[in-house]
């Protein structure tokens, strides 16, 4: 994937790299803190262990990632399995406003890599089949001597060569080959790299810019943390449905109209459905044109602008109008289960529909979460990724993943398959 | 049963998810009201809008029209495409 960051109006002139300038850093050294943050994401996809993806994100000046309850299982999430994944609750540590900003918490319930890929049968003296044959070539690669016959025989010959193996990789010499024995044979360190090849080449096929239009670093770099959270954590299946896609992100700057901006120029003069002047819009999803997906967000919903607050939560419109987007990443049975997801949750908690009190069975505002499935799937995401729609206390409480696993189990569920 | 309908533009591109419902407005294109903002209400029907360059017209269309039905008969004038969901009243 190449990910940029532009500071110009104008967007149309590329792709003449050099009539672009990179804001932050170059173009190169970007990319490799990207793929470095994507290899550090598939690790915790792999490993569960979001607590070491957060000690390996801080150097790197990148914040965690997606709040995965790994222990929950696609699928078959039920409020109390998922919840159970998330103990204890989210802790949410987010910054105010500002570049770094949204680091949200990591589920306690880690897994080692090991117990993630953990598809090899524990082995010990008379095993016998195909496992066995693997252990006695991986161990014959290893420098088993002398070289074990591969019959798929777990004797006493391959119990030695297992427990010196065992011995000299500072394991229990108990012979009994487990989790930490096959990593040790590096079985899962084969399948992370397999894993990776694949990611990369359809990352490899993906373009995300950020659109400084002169707005801040800050402002500019906060709205880059929450792409990296939101597209980087897609699953393959998504990231392929984005196949040759450029995504856009433009900052609008806190002292420019977004009709200013070249890419919405058009909209000038123009009002929106529910009656605001588009020229006041301080954002918009405009869904996908032809290999283009745009979307742009405020710098005040940003960063903190004295005398413009947005009043959003932190990171909440970018996430929110990123959500939109990564409707394009979806399959049609995702599509499918998305819209049934809608229909059965409106059927089973009709939102309300004309007031702007919430409902706590609707994140909020509830009349707007409940009014459409896309809204429901972006505020979904939002609370995913815990940025919240304002500040109030009970809002901060509903936009978190362990909300949506004990009250909104299905859409929990389906998200976990989307990241 | 409510009727709902779902208004596509020439291009077959959805612009429009419609409700005889007394309800919301939303521009999906548009970020969510801030906190605290009631939503923008209409007597005769809810909406959802999915394109931002023809959510105006269809606002000076609704601002036009009388009714429920006669909302969705001068969409059809106008050269949309308008569509009955199915399992809904439409």
């Amino acid at each position: 994937m190449s990910e940029r960051v532009y500071e110009t109006d104008a967007l149309d002139h590329r792709p003449n790299p050099g009539a672009l300038r990179t804001v932050e850093d170059s173009k190169t050294s970007r990319r490799e803190r990207f793929m470095t943050a994507g290899g550090i994401l598939r690790l915790q996809r792999m490993a569960g262990n979001a607590s070491v993806t957060t000690l390996l994100r801080q150097p790197l000046g990148l914040q965690r990632s997606a709040p995965v309850a790994e222990d929950a299982s696609p699928g078959t999430g039920t409020a109390a399995d998922a919840q159970l994944a998330l103990a204890p609750p989210a802790v949410t540590t987010t910054a105010p406003m500002s570049a770094g900003a949204a680091v949200s918490q990591a589920p306690a319930t880690a897994k080692t890599p090991e117990e993630v890929a953990g598809t090899k049968p524990l082995l010990r003296l008379h095993s016998s089949g195909v496992a066995v044959k693997e252990l006695q070539s991986r161990l014959n690669l290893a420098g088993a001597k002398p070289s074990l016959n591969v019959d798929g025989l777990f004797g006493p010959r391959t119990q030695k060569a297992v427990r010196h193996y065992q011995a000299i990789s500072g394991l229990s010499a108990d012979a009994l080959v487990g989790r930490k024995t096959w990593l040790a044979l590096g079985v899962y360190k084969e399948t992370r790299s397999n894993a990776d090849k694949d990611r990369k080449a359809a990352l490899d096929k993906i373009t995300i810019d950020t659109v400084a239009h002169g707005s801040s670093t800050a402002a500019v770099a906060a709205a880059k943390t929450v792409q990296e959270q939101e597209w980087l954590n897609l699953d393959l299946v998504g990231l392929k449905q984005l196949d040759g896609l450029t995504i856009e992100l433009h900052v609008i700057p806190h002292n420019k109209k977004m009709t200013d901006l070249d890419e919405f120029k058009a909209l000038k003069g123009q009002t929106t459905f529910d009656g605001r002047l588009w020229d006041d819009v301080r954002g918009i999803n405009m869904g996908k044109d032809g290999k283009k997906i745009r979307s742009a967000v405020g710098e005040e919903a940003l960063i903190a602008i004295k005398g413009q607050a947005s009043g959003y939560g932190p990171g909440f419109v970018t996430s929110h109008e990123t959500g939109h987007a990564l409707k394009n990443s979806l399959t049609a049975t995702q599509l499918t289960t998305l819209t049934k997801l809608f229909s059965d949750r409106v059927k089973d908690h009709p939102p309300p529909a004309q007031s702007a009190a919430d409902d706590a069975d609707w994140l909020p505002p509830s009349w707007y979460t409940g009014a459409n499935e896309n809204e429901y799937m972006a505020d979904s995401i939002a609370a995913y990724f815990s940025h919240p729609h304002s500040t109030a206390a009970t809002t901060v409480t509903m936009y978190t993943p362990g909300w949506l696993a004990k009250n909104d189990a299905k859409m929990y569920a389906f998200l976990q398959t989307i990241f | 049963m409510t009727r709902r309908y779902t208004v596509y533009a020439d291009d077959d591109k959805k612009v429009l998810e419609v409700s005889d419902q007394p309800g919301p407005l939303v521009s999906v294109s548009a970020p969510p009201p801030r906190p605290g903002q009631a939503p923008a209400t209409h007597p005769f029907l809810s909406a959802s809008a999915y394109d931002p360059f023809t959510e105006g017209t269809l606002r000076q269309i609704l601002l036009k029209s009388t009714s429920f039905d006669d909302f969705l008969a001068k969409l059809r004038e106008a050269g949309y495409r308008v569509v009955g969901q199915k399992n809904s009243g439409a």
